[in-house]
């Protein structure tokens, strides 16, 4: 199981001054989820095919280049709402990626 | 040299086993059930077709991978039934299966492939697909599509009600009518065309999106993405209040003269106009792919 590095990298994620708290808190609960399935994909819990990891890791690249981008433009800007709806928009898709892939054992 | 007969009888046997070994085997099985059943197809390689029909009875025909008899269940009655093709606990493939399900027109539908394809028509319920790479298309009118697939493209064409679509990388396409709809994408493209959706949302990160179809009045639609590009293509008799966001992309609007304002201490850009009366929401954000709006000719 590759996935590299992303765990710390998303773990370790500065929170910019004058970030709305609820913001704050959101993007927090994001983090811990998708952090709590990633270690379980690393674990080998998830009983993923090479195949399909080989999809996730690529498209997990993908959304986590479009959430730094657009966390570095929040950061700039932290009172902009829509950029906040992007960044938060990015993680709901990078958490339910990771759902459906790992809800999509088998079961018979 | 002669070969000694218990030697030829051997050769033989092995002759007249191996096609039966080797070769796809048929299944035909059938049971009864009630018209709103709940159906599990499993199917991992191969195909999967569904065909709804306007019996109390589920038939699946087809061809089972050589080794996929000892693999294949069926089994069920009344309320639900499920039939499949189990994979090996090894993991190790048997090859493709072919099936063709004839379920109640208005049952319920839960369906399962890696990379089968999928297929379904004829078909009014409820449906869910899951897929990882396989295809997956839905003809006809069902009540409610659910469609996954990490890399397989997704096809809706018909008049689904309530539909929600969600691929990594394969391509998304919906025709037709679609009330409720949502679809989401990584990085496939998206396409909706013909379709009168009344609730809309779809988003990708890196998929461009195309709709080309009507927005009602009362309708509301959010298209979201983050570098992909947004084209809407819509008749020049849209009544609709329209909002894009803009961060580092352009804005291309030919619907109306409406041009897009730079926000000048945070930077990007955003557009707000009306067609016609308005009555409709269309919001677009895009963070760095262009927003088109083209007036279809």
């Amino acid at each position: 199981m590759v996935l590299r590095g992303r765990l710390p990298a998303d773990a370790a994620m500065p929170t910019p001054r004058g970030f709305v708290q609820d913001f704050a808190s959101v993007e927090t609960e994001y983090l811990s989820a998708t952090s709590e399935i990633l270690r379980a994909v690393h674990a080998g819990d998830a009983q993923l095919s090479p195949a399909t990891v080989a999809i996730l890791e690529k498209n997990l690249a993908v959304i986590d280049d479009a959430l730094h981008e657009s966390r570095d433009a929040l950061m700039r800007d932290p009172a902009n709402s829509a950029l906040r709806e992007m960044v938060l928009g990015s993680y709901r898709q990078k958490l339910d990626l990771l759902r459906r892939v790992t809800a999509g054992r088998v079961e018979l | 040299m002669r070969t000694p007969r218990a030697v030829r009888g051997i050769l033989l046997a092995l002759a007249l086993l191996v096609p039966t070994v080797a070769s796809a085997q048929s299944v035909n099985r059938r049971v009864a059930l009630a018209r709103d059943a709940s159906i599990r197809v499993f199917n991992l390689e191969g195909s999967i077709r569904i065909i709804g029909w306007d019996k109390d009875s589920l038939v699946v025909t087809g061809t089972l991978s050589p080794g996929g008899g000892k693999l294949f269940y069926f089994g069920g009655g009344g309320r639900g039934a499920k039939l499949g093709v189990e994979p090996r606990s090894s993991g190790e493939s048997d090859g493709p299966s072919n099936l063709e399900v004839f379920v109640p027109a208005r049952s319920k539908v839960w369906i399962k492939a890696a990379t089968a394809e999928v297929s379904v028509s004829g078909f009014s319920g409820s449906l869910d697909v899951y897929s990882v790479s396989g295809s997956i298309r839905v003809d006809g009118s069902p009540a409610q599509v659910y469609a996954e697939s990490m890399d397989g493209n997704i096809e809706v064409a018909g008049s689904a009600p309530w539909v929600r679509a969600k691929t990594a990388s394969g391509a998304i396409t919906i025709t037709g009518g679609g009330e409720d709809v949502a679809a989401t994408t990584v990085s496939g493209t998206m396409i909706v065309q013909g379709a009168r959706v009344v609730r809309g949302r779809f988003e990708s990160v890196t998929g461009d999106m195309k709709f080309d179809g009507d927005v009602d009045r009362g309708a509301s639609l959010t298209f979201e993405s983050h570098s992909g590009v947004i084209e809407l293509r819509l008749p020049s008799s849209v009544s609709a209040d329209f909002n894009v966001n803009e961060f580092q992309g352009k804005i291309v609007n030919e619907l109306t003269s409406a041009a897009a304002r730079p926000i000048r201490d945070r930077g990007g850009q955003e557009l707000a106009f009306t067609m016609g009366q308005g009555g409709a929401d269309v919001t677009i954000r895009n963070f760095k792919g262009a927003v088109l709006l083209r007036r279809r000719k």
